[in-house]
């Protein structure tokens, strides 16, 4: 399935036989996606989340490595602070409190939680804080943990790695999907196998924008279809003010 | 005692005695670790393998608590053969088992202070310490095998306040310094050796040993180097850790190394080392935060807690918009941009201990488990428990302290009292400063992030509180940060006595707001790229009329030679990669600006320091940029001036880690070759005038953007002005400049 840009380019939810017509986004089953980005890529990771809980309801269990989590950025992509109420996350600061948020994780896990988000799940066990050896058991342990997790709960589990290389490996080995989103001339691109979607568009004039206003345009832009599953945000702010998102009206 | 020597893993401790010294010799002392696990099965399993290492001398089953928040439960007491073996024993016993089955406890403590721990020593001295001081200077350390030619020795370096008694330069062939060296050591037989650098230590020892010179520095022959030279990474910082050395019977301070000495004095180390039982050395030696943690170790043992060796306690969960509000900070009103007159500034005193202290603030306080339904924490919805925490405890002893000296020194005329009170104090100080920001610290032994949280919206919520009652009582709230207002009259409003209202909100919030200074006028500063107020940036003159109750030490003056009629703080002038030429330009633009209250005058003083500049007339010394280096050459991805200037000390065979820092001139900012600069060291006679006024410029910029003059409006008076000196001229005006 491969989605072009409208031919004009310029227009982002141009109605289409007689529908609304929403950017995409990869979505999220059960079991262990791995999403793979571009080294300094700040957006796709939380978009997919925040687009997730949108679309799916429930609440996400975010354990976070290395700042991913940053409330000031979740909230300006947010179309909600419902929504972000919905997210619940634990920082862990060191590979021992990563490796103990991670053991509590089941224990953590409800009826309503509808995906688990772990971020560089590999990063904190890298450091020089522990011998070499240790880390990389604390961090197959971890790993192992999360794997249990989805397959007993049937849940979605979202992960990302610090670095793709060969102490990262045995997350990808782990994973039951891949993701990866990586830099287009038109804008980032999920890309998994058997599955590619050009997202969205740039700018009419070929640029693109820096890439947080262009995941919060990407939710904005989803809104409708979010609207239509989800539970209702009494409080979600009108999107369709903003700048580009004439075509819903 | 005061201080502790480990040698053959045995313990030699010293104290002094009426006239002399005394050591202990104590060959049997075992340092201890402790080994948990889920349940003492496990660790029973392992434990004949326990008692089967070479390095361990016996075990035993004990009861102790493994976290402030937990039962008390059966642990294995591992005594370890020595202290040099303690981290490898626990690196195997964990090792034994998967990681992380095994958890260890009171694993990294520095040797002397688990001994005292351990043997409930106190290593309080009894009696004044000698002390003797020697200083090298640095050109003398300088190679691979520096040999020392010219050094200071005196006696009574810091102690009391006492000034340099009996100051000696000793200088000639490096035989001669070193024999003259070991003599005033042994004539004077100190127990505090304050070095300016410690690797004096080896360099002397090696001097005498190659040139058969018969030398000793301790009361024992020898020394010990106790760790080597690393260069560590912390909260994001590059620092250098240079290698630490011993000699027996004496406690040394490395200058170099040393935050409490270098801020405080003898007197004030000596304080924290009977609050934190650090003996001296450790202490001089010692980060805040490791005074601190020192602290809560002695306190979480009272109270049958274990230290843990890695901190396994984790964050709890919480909702992302509890971490947007939680992350918030500090409260603050963004500043009026702008120069106000009649300006008065108000602080609460310690707000941060004393929220801790009023409002129970402890990582097992904070959302406890008994009142999940409370929330105590505005804006959070935390809860606080009513037991009381051990935080607040060690806390308010430290507060109570530092306001008994405090007082004592506002009530004493005894010039080398207040000295020493000023040290006591101000050690005291640094330990409630850090108390806050070490609760976020995610590696810290007893820190807990919701600690900080919750100090912070109690902050926020105080600062509002005084806002509100401030703006009531007829006063206009200019700036407010963290725990600071500013406030000046309201136009037309009623107004009640600053004093009056803050003895009102004192009562109110339960930490007191005290009145700091007046100021004739002050400037909030905008930020470069827009028009809001840049939150702590801005100057100030100072009011004549007293109202400075805190006294000398709640002045910060920013250095300008005794002068303190103007408060600096975040502009150019305060900040240390600051050329002095660039500070001097800025703080002489303030003056006029004090002066004149118009942008033109001020432009004026400027355009005359530029002609200097452009005159090649300002000494290159004063145009020295000092810079830490981050990485090693080589190592960045730009060719910034810090890169140059390590190149170049590089190639002069001047070894700068990274951590330390670089002097340099900027010769020619256009190249992008170790050219581009010089070392201040080099002496250069010339320099790159047009990155000089940009930097002026930029300073210029601060000073002149609260009357709304930008660095466009700047340039264009400047353009004006010399086309007029020009025309009236007809060449470059006199440039002796102010």
């Amino acid at each position: 399935m491969v989605r072009t840009p409208p031919p004009d380019g310029s227009t982002l939810t141009a109605a289409r036989g007689g529908r609304l017509d929403v950017p995409e986004l990869p979505t999220l089953d059960p079991g262990i996606t791995l999403l793979s980005t571009e080294e300094g890529a700040t957006g796709p990771l939380q978009a997919l989340v925040l687009d997730h809980l949108l679309l799916q309801g429930g609440e996400a269990l975010w354990v976070d490595s290395h700042g991913h989590a940053q409330s000031q950025l979740l909230g300006r992509l947010a179309p909600s602070r419902r929504v972000l109420d919905r997210v619940r996350v634990a920082r862990g600061f060191t590979p021992t409190q990563h490796a103990t948020l991670v053991e509590r994780l089941p224990e953590r896990v409800t009826p309503n939680t509808s995906l688990v988000v772990l971020p560089a799940i590999d990063g904190q066990y890298r450091g020089d804080e522990l011998p070499r050896e240790d880390g990389r058991e604390l961090f197959l342990r971890s790993l192992a943990t999360v794997g249990r997790l989805a397959r007993e709960r049937d849940l979605p589990v979202l992960v990302t790695r610090r670095r793709d290389d060969e102490f990262g490996a045995p997350a990808a080995a782990a994973a039951d999907t891949t993701v990866a989103c990586e830099r287009t001339e038109f804008g980032p691109r999920f890309r998994t196998e058997g599955f590619e979607t050009l997202v969205y568009p740039g700018e009419p004039d070929g640029t693109v924008q820096t890439t947080l206003a262009y995941w919060t345009r990407i939710l904005e832009a989803r809104d409708p279809i979010h609207g239509a599953t989800a539970t209702p945000d009494e409080d979600r702010e009108p999107s369709v003010s903003s700048a580009g998102a004439e075509g819903v009206r | 005692m005061f201080t502790v020597d480990f040698r053959d893993d045995a313990v030699y401790a010293w104290s002094r005695t009426g006239n002399g010294v005394e050591c202990e010799h104590d060959p049997d002392y075992t340092p201890t670790v402790y080994l948990e696990a889920n349940d003492w099965a496990t660790v029973a399993e392992n434990r004949e393998h326990v008692d089967a290492h070479p390095n361990v001398a016996a075990t035993a089953r004990e009861e102790w608590r493994p976290g402030f928040r937990e039962d008390p439960t059966d642990v294995l007491r591992v005594d370890v053969t020595g202290v040099d073996a303690v981290r490898s024993v626990a690196r195997q016993l964990r090792s034994w088992e998967r990681s992380g089955t095994f958890r260890l406890f009171n694993v990294d403590f520095t040797p002397a202070f688990r001994y005292c721990l351990e043997t409930d020593a106190d290593p309080t001295p009894n009696g004044s310490l000698r002390t003797l001081a020697i200083d090298v200077p640095a050109t003398e350390l300088a190679g691979d095998d520096p040999e020392i030619t010219e050094c200071t020795v005196r006696s009574g370096e810091g102690a009391n306040g006492d000034g340099p008694r009996g100051a000696e330069t000793v200088a000639g062939n490096p035989e001669t310094v070193v024999e003259r060296v070991g003599e005033r050591v042994e004539s004077a037989d100190p127990d505090v050796l304050v070095l300016s650098t410690a690797r004096l230590i080896p360099i002397l020892f090696e001097t005498a040993h190659d040139r058969g010179v018969d030398f000793q520095l301790g009361r024992r022959p020898g020394y010990r180097k106790r760790a080597g030279a690393s260069t560590y990474e912390s909260y994001g910082r590059v620092g250098h850790s240079p290698a630490r050395y011993g000699i027996p019977g004496r406690a040394v301070i490395d200058r170099e190394n040393t935050f409490f000495y270098r801020e405080t004095n003898l007197v004030g180390c000596l304080d924290l080392v009977s609050r934190s039982g650090k003996p001296l050395q450790e202490l001089a030696w010692a980060s805040i935060g490791n005074v601190l943690t020192a602290i809560q170790v002695r306190e979480a043992l009272d109270r049958n807690v274990l230290v843990p060796w890695r901190s396994w306690r984790a964050e709890f969960f919480k909702t992302m918009g509890q971490l947007q509000d939680a992350d918030r900070g500090g409260y603050t009103f963004s500043p009026r941009v702008g120069v106000h007159e009649d300006v008065h500034e108000l602080d609460f005193a310690s707000l941060y201990p004393n929220i801790i202290v009023t409002r129970n603030v402890s990582p097992e306080t904070v959302r406890c488990d008994c009142h999940p339904d409370r929330e105590d924490v505005p804006g959070l919805g935390y809860a606080v428990c009513d037991e009381q925490g051990y935080l607040p405890e060690v806390l308010s002893s430290l507060v109570d302290a530092r306001d008994g000296i405090k007082r004592e020194r506002r009530s004493t005329d005894d010039p080398e009292r207040r000295e020493t009170l000023a040290g006591r104090s101000a050690a005291l100080k640094w330990i409630l400063v850090a108390c806050f920001g070490y609760q976020g610290f995610s590696n810290a032994k007893f820190g807990r992030i919701e600690c900080h949280e919750a100090i912070n919206a109690f902050a926020r919520e105080i600062l509002l509180d005084a806002k509100a009652a401030l703006e009531a009582g007829g006063w206009e709230v200019v700036h407010g940060i963290v725990d600071s207002v500013w406030v000046t009259p309201r136009e037309g409003a009623k107004r009640r006595p600053l004093d009056a209202l803050a003895a009102e909100i004192t009562d109110d919030v339960g930490v007191r707001l005290e009145y700091e200074s007046a100021y004739d006028w002050v400037a909030f500063v905008p930020r470069r790229d827009s028009n809001a107020g840049a939150l702590t940036k801005y100057f100030g003159k100072r009011a004549n009329e007293g109202g400075t109750e805190g006294g000398a030490e709640a002045r910060d003056d920013g250095g300008n030679g005794g002068e303190d009629a103007f408060k600096y703080r975040g502009v150019e002038c305060r900040q240390r990669s600051t050329p002095e030429w660039v500070a001097d330009v800025q703080r002489d633009l303030i003056a006029a600006l004090d002066r004149y209250r118009e942008p033109e005058p001020v432009c004026g003083v400027l355009a005359q320091y530029l002609q200097r500049l452009d005159a090649e007339r300002v000494d290159p010394a004063d145009l020295a940029v000092s810079n830490r280096v981050s990485k090693e050459s080589g190592e960045y991805a730009h060719y910034t001036h810090s890169t140059a200037a390590v190149e170049r000390a590089d190639d002069a065979g001047l070894d700068v880690e990274p951590g330390q820092s670089v002097d340099y001139v900027v010769v020619d900012n256009e190249r992008d070759t170790r050219e581009r600069v010089a070392l201040a060291a080099e002496e250069p006679e010339g320099y790159d005038a047009d990155y000089y006024r940009d930097r002026a410029l930029r300073a210029a910029e601060s000073v002149l953007s609260p009357l709304g003059w930008r660095r466009g409006d700047i340039e264009a008076y400047l353009a004006d002005r010399e086309d007029a000196v020009v025309t009236a001229y007809g060449g470059a005006a006199d440039g002796d400049g102010p």
